[in-house]
């Protein structure tokens, strides 16, 4: 276990590399990446004093030693909007994004899980085929076609909930809806397919014969196994959601990490946005790791097999 | 219990596959939506009343739909700076259609490449490949294409686009077809052919490649969806398709805001065009993975 681990830790490692070298790489694909930092409406003396400050004139080894020695001090650069350092406007907004995504997660699942139970077992049924049609239909619409029609309709016609903001609980439905909806779709799918392979199984066949009555076979044999992919797949989510809430939460106006980014889209303020996107990689590897770990402690077949 | 249909009956196969029997009819809605999209992009020119990035001449801006108003040459109104939505709408439909298909191309064939190569050659190639993979796939592809667009600012318009969706797709291709190489590897026609006498890369591109032909197909018409809901998606943010060209995405942006004044059509106007693509695309997509590999239902 302990071998697997480290394998597993260095792996990680060698990827958060890779990701500091492709980010890095990209930035200075154009030729000017001092340009690119500035912004297209920089004048020519703030271009050369960003130049300056970050040591874009010098050899491109040194200039990737002090790109990875920043950030792995915690050093992201400093947002021009904001004045500030990335990291602290990062962190200061990180806890509206977690509270944003960990309610539209608790949506996803709670809607999917089951609807992509029910759809694998009564695969037959309307209630089953109109599942797989709204997932379907889930999954087609952009979030931010959800989110203005929950607008017009619940903020604009109806009158029932602000169009946007934060602060109270009725700011938060419209948003965890538009932000829940396509991961709702995408889990229900993902859980029918899953169950449906699982389901086939010699296990199931097995429990079924000794007599164990359909509901516990499916809840207990069955479920279990199907929700491997599943939660993989939703614990990367629930990064994304933290990070990439871009749209929702600008058209919310939610102050949260996606805001920043849209901020820093319009703003063209690029060290907020390359911040932004490191520290969702770096999140995304973590959770993999976790994941990896939690799943050789759980079936030694995975830490015996590599 | 349930009867095991006779492998030679397709009707009764196809009727036992897993989203049953909605789908068996399913493709043609779907293909029709698709022929639809195709044929309107193609002549779009033609179809649309009116030039999409000029103002209707003598036209006010912001105007209702036509069963409002009653002046039926702006079917669907005219937009903030007085342009026929139904025309922009028409011709939105282009970059879609060459954003979601040339972007999907883009990234299916550097995916195949990669995951080809990889899985064929093993060994330190494999390594190096899947590590780049791993970094780059942890990205989400949002982020990482609104980073992209912030680099490579406005180079070359929709072809950018293109580009960028290409950089941000491929590792989910290279991820599935290394796998699938894999196996492929080991089995007899490949290890005759070695045995024959064929070069590592005949192998690969006569007896690998058609091989997993079938798995790009299906993951290609499930990416085509992803990738214009991430064209639309750049756009309504802005760093898109640039500005007056009419991407669905950025004409949603800029009607949001006569929305609480009540004005849905603009909005709507480009938003069913996006959801009805996406759909036919998925749908074709589910269809594709069943009739093609049964056992690619996860993905």
């Amino acid at each position: 276990m302990l071998r697997y681990i480290l394998r597993r830790v260095v792996y990680s490692v060698i990827t958060l590399l890779l990701l500091s070298v492709t980010i890095f790489l990209i930035v200075r694909a154009t030729g000017d990446p001092a340009r690119t930092y500035a912004g297209p409406e920089a004048s020519e003396e703030e271009v050369a004093l960003i130049r300056a400050e970050y040591g874009l004139d010098r050899p491109l080894l040194a200039q990737y030693g002090s790109f990875v020695g920043d950030i792995v001090t915690g050093d992201l650069g400093r947002s021009f909007q904001y004045r500030q350092p990335v990291l602290d406007v990062y962190l200061d907004r990180l806890p509206r994004s977690l509270l944003l995504a960990s309610l539209a997660f608790t949506l996803s699942l709670a809607i999917g899980i089951p609807a992509g139970v029910l759809s694998a077992v009564r695969s037959g049924s309307w209630a089953a085929r109109a599942f797989r049609a709204v997932a379907l239909t889930g999954v087609s619409i952009p979030n931010f076609v959800i989110a203005t029609a929950l607008i017009f309709v619940f903020s604009v016609k109806l009158g029932w909930l602000p169009t946007s903001g934060s602060g109270s609980a009725k700011q938060l439905v419209m948003p965890t809806i538009a932000l829940g909806w396509y991961f709702a779709a995408a889990t229900m799918r993902l859980t029918q397919s899953s169950m449906l392979e699982v389901m086939r199984g010699d296990y199931v066949k097995l429990a079924r014969l000794k007599g164990v009555p359909e509901r516990l076979v499916i809840l207990k044999h069955a479920l279990k196994n199907a929700l491997i992919p599943v939660l993989t797949l939703a614990a990367v989510n629930f990064v994304v959601m933290v990070n990439v809430a871009v749209v929702i939460e600008q058209i919310f106006a939610w102050p949260g990490i996606g805001d920043l980014v849209a901020v820093g889209i319009s703003m063209r303020d690029f060290p907020l946005v390359q911040g932004v996107v490191l520290m969702a990689g770096a999140m995304v590897v973590t959770v993999n790791f976790v994941l990896d770990v939690v799943y050789a402690w759980l079936d030694p077949r995975i830490r015996l097999n590599r | 219990m349930t009867v095991v249909a006779s492998p030679f009956d397709p009707a009764r196969v196809r009727t036992r596959t897993r989203l049953g029997t909605y789908l068996r009819d399913a493709p043609a809605a779907a293909v029709i939506i698709v022929a639809l999209l195709v044929l309107v992009a193609i002549f779009a020119p033609w179809i649309a009343p009116h030039d999409p990035l000029k103002p209707l001449p003598g036209a006010r801006i912001n105007t209702d739909p036509a069963w409002q108003t009653g002046d039926w040459s702006a079917v669907l109104g005219t937009d903030f700076q007085g342009r026929d939505i139904l025309s922009r709408v028409i011709h939105g439909t282009r970059i879609s259609v060459v954003v979601g298909l040339v972007g999907t191309l883009v990234a299916g064939s550097i995916g195949l490449a990669v995951g080809v190569v990889a899985g064929y050659l093993g060994g330190i190639v494999d390594q190096i490949l899947m590590r780049i993979v791993d970094a780059w796939l942890a990205i989400p592809a949002l982020i990482f294409a609104v980073f992209l667009a912030m680099v490579f600012q406005d180079g070359l318009g929709i072809w950018s686009i293109v580009i960028i969706l290409g950089a941000v797709f491929w590792t989910r291709y290279a991820r599935v077809i290394r796998g699938e190489v894999l196996s492929l590897r080991e089995r007899d026609f490949v290890r005759l052919a070695q045995v024959a006498g064929a070069g590592r890369w005949r192998v690969m591109r006569r007896h690998i490649v058609p091989n997993v032909l079938n798995t790009w197909m299906v993951l290609a018409s499930l990416t085509v969806g992803v990738v214009i809901i991430l064209e639309a998606s750049l756009s309504f943010l802005g760093i898109g398709v640039p500005p007056p060209d009419p991407a669905w995405g950025s004409m949603i942006a800029e009607a949001r805001i006569g929305l609480l004044a009540g004005n849905w059509v603009p909005v709507a106007a480009p938003a069913v065009p996006i959801a009805a693509t996406v759909f036919a695309f998925n749908l074709l997509g589910d269809w594709l993975r069943i009739r093609l590999d049964p056992t690619q239902r996860n993905l």
